[in-house]
């Protein structure tokens, strides 16, 4: 870790003497093997991978499977619009980059025949609305509004849970 | 034959946020001048090795906390070993030196852990801790541990109809219990309705469900059997240690600890009114339970011979970062049967004067949790109960655990990451 300090460091107390550092970073990062699932919300898909040989489906994606240890970079399936919520939490905290989304809705999705569950975020619905086991589909940003990151997709009541 | 290792000593700094007075290395030489202070007989000669506990170099910006503090106390050129395993790192810190000692490779080693917390806002310090989840996809997207656990705490709550006053009930259990300890930060004397009417981090769980930053340092002293009768006329014996580990994403759980389970050995049943057919009703662990957890209980129980661990143990110190964590641990360390949780916790089963008091100490809610001190307090209070002299280090005996002679010791990383179970005993 590199610490950058400012060449007048603001002084916070004299006693005890505390000082500010400044430690501010530019990461160059890079998402691997399965940056197609990053590169799937400009398409409008959700992108898993599929082990042939374990018959195991995995969001997020992993590069190898994790039973057989097979390259599984060529086998992409492309998940159902609509899953399930498998659980859910409403935040009213969160890390400096997240405040000004808050309260936001994290939850778990799930979909038949996928072995793991993918987290994201819930909208367009009011947090007393949402209930464990509730029917999902699967929304995308528009594209000036792309980050490149999960925040790219999330979820929102299906039509079946809107007509309840 | 391996060895048998005792814990011989011990010493906790001040918790507290913050610890302005002192810099890393004077925080950590705190507790074990403690520990030297409190055994006459101990001299510094005597240290073959030390393993330094700390989770972040964030909060410092200072790579290598664990040879400033070796030397700074005068330990050099004695070998030292750093351990990192999130919130599991005290006890995981403790659990390396044992095997040290058991392979007869050291005598006597010096176990200290540390974490500052306070150099930055509490938001920062958040997303600080929350880079040791998944940073492509669970921080990404705002995510933090309290977040996560309130993900797990509701799934439990769906499944097992356990609800907010039973994880209420822990917080106001840990902090009564560390009303009574001035080194603990954060006792209070509330009521579950309080913590009800607390504001909400992330539903279901309010603040006093949750652990708060803290900055602190604590160690402990571990010897074989030969040098811990030369030591101390009361050792306190290390008779079991196990670890276990499962998927770091919670979203993965199903292809972590789970997976081995369906396709190879059952998920063990640790305790005798377990019914596994219970168990297979349910995705297990899912997020609801920790499967580290039980992995962990069951290598420590083998070796302690435990086969029912509410008879057989008569304390326990457990990681609650969060009341909800608490209460899945008492099923996941084989106190009680899966799903009967709730009701254990109603009749008074954890609280001091119940079947198997869980955190005298007050635990990380009561006491504070500074990352890499906090298994290693835990193992402090644990071992002082057995010692018979608890109350040496309270202001009053109301969370003494009388006639205690073994017992457990807790602790968690990550959403159930790493997980150590210790068992302490006479």
């Amino acid at each position: 870790m590199i610490v950058i300090m400012g060449e007048q460091p603001d002084v916070l107390s004299y006693d005890p003497l505390r000082i500010v550092r400044i430690h501010d970073q530019t990461f160059h990062h890079s998402y691997g093997k399965i940056d197609k699932f990053f590169k799937g919300f400009a398409e409008g898909k959700l992108l898993a991978t599929k082990c042939e040989k374990c018959k195991k489906v995995y969001v997020p994606p992993r590069a190898d499977c994790p039973f057989c240890l097979a390259d599984l970079t060529e086998n992409w399936v492309e998940l159902p619009k609509e899953c399930e919520l498998h659980t859910f939490s409403v935040l009213y905290f969160a890390g400096p980059t997240f405040f000004r989304d808050l309260p936001f809705i994290l939850g778990l999705a799930k979909w038949p025949g996928v072995e793991t569950y993918l987290m994201g975020r819930i909208k367009d619905v009011k947090p007393d609305d949402v209930k464990i086991g509730m029917k999902l589909r699967t929304r995308f940003a528009e594209p000036h509004r792309r980050s490149w990151t999960v925040l790219d997709f999330w979820f929102e009541p299906s039509e079946k849970e809107t007509k309840k | 034959m391996s060895k048998r290792v005792a814990i011989v000593g011990g010493g906790l700094g001040k918790f507290d946020k913050p610890r302005e007075d002192k810099r890393v290395r004077e925080l950590v030489a705190e507790p074990v001048k403690m520990a030297f202070d409190l055994m006459p007989n101990l001299s510094k000669d005597d240290i073959d090795m030390g393993v330094a506990s700390y989770f972040a170099t964030h909060f410092d910006q200072e790579h290598n906390p664990a040879s400033s503090c070796w030397d700074y106390m005068g330990f050099t050129p004695k070998p030292l070993l750093h351990i990192e395993g999130g919130g599991a790192t005290g006890c995981l810190a403790i659990w390396a030196a044992w095997h040290y000692i058991k392979a007869g490779l050291a005598d006597v080693m010096l176990v200290y852990g540390f974490e500052t917390q306070s150099t930055v806002d509490s938001s920062l310090a958040n997303e600080f801790i929350a880079a040791a989840s998944d940073t492509d996809f669970d921080y990404s997207l705002g995510g933090f541990y309290t977040g996560y656990y309130a993900l797990m705490c509701a799934r439990h709550y769906h499944l097992y109809k356990t609800n907010p006053v039973h994880t209420a009930m822990i917080a106001v259990k840990n902090k009564r219990n560390a009303l009574n300890k001035p080194f603990a930060e954060f006792g209070a004397n509330i009521t579950v309705e309080d913590v009800l009417k607390s504001r909400t981090i992330a539903s279901p769980l309010k603040i006093f469900d949750c652990c708060m930053l803290t900055d602190g340092a604590a160690c402990i002293i571990l010897a074989s059997e030969e040098k811990a009768k030369k030591l101390t006329d009361s050792p306190i014996w290390i008779s079991g240690g196990g670890m276990g580990t499962d998927a770091m994403r919670p979203g993965d759980r199903p292809i972590g600890a789970a997976a081995a389970w369906q396709t190879g050995a059952k998920a063990p049943i640790i305790n005798p009114e377990e019914d596994s057919s219970a168990l297979a009703k349910v995705s297990y662990p899912d997020v609801q339970s920790f499967g580290a957890c039980r992995e962990a209980a069951r290598q420590a129980y083998r070796l302690a011979n435990i086969t029912n661990p509410l008879k057989q143990i008569q304390l326990a110190e457990l990681h609650d970062a969060y009341t909800s964590s608490e209460m899945q641990t008492y099923e996941d360390i084989g106190f009680i049967p899966h799903g009967k949780t709730g009701k254990w916790i109603e009749e008074g089963g954890p609280f001091v004067d119940g079947e198997l008091p869980c955190n005298p100490s007050g635990g990380l809610i009561g006491v504070g949790h500074p990352v890499g001190a906090t298994g290693i307090m835990s193992t402090f209070f644990a071992y002082h109960q057995l010692l018979g002299d608890e109350p040496k280090f309270c202001t009053n005996s109301s969370t003494e655990v009388q006639g205690a002679q073994r017992a457990a010791v807790h602790s968690h990383a990550g959403t159930g990451t790493y997980i150590v179970v210790l068992v302490l005993e006479k």
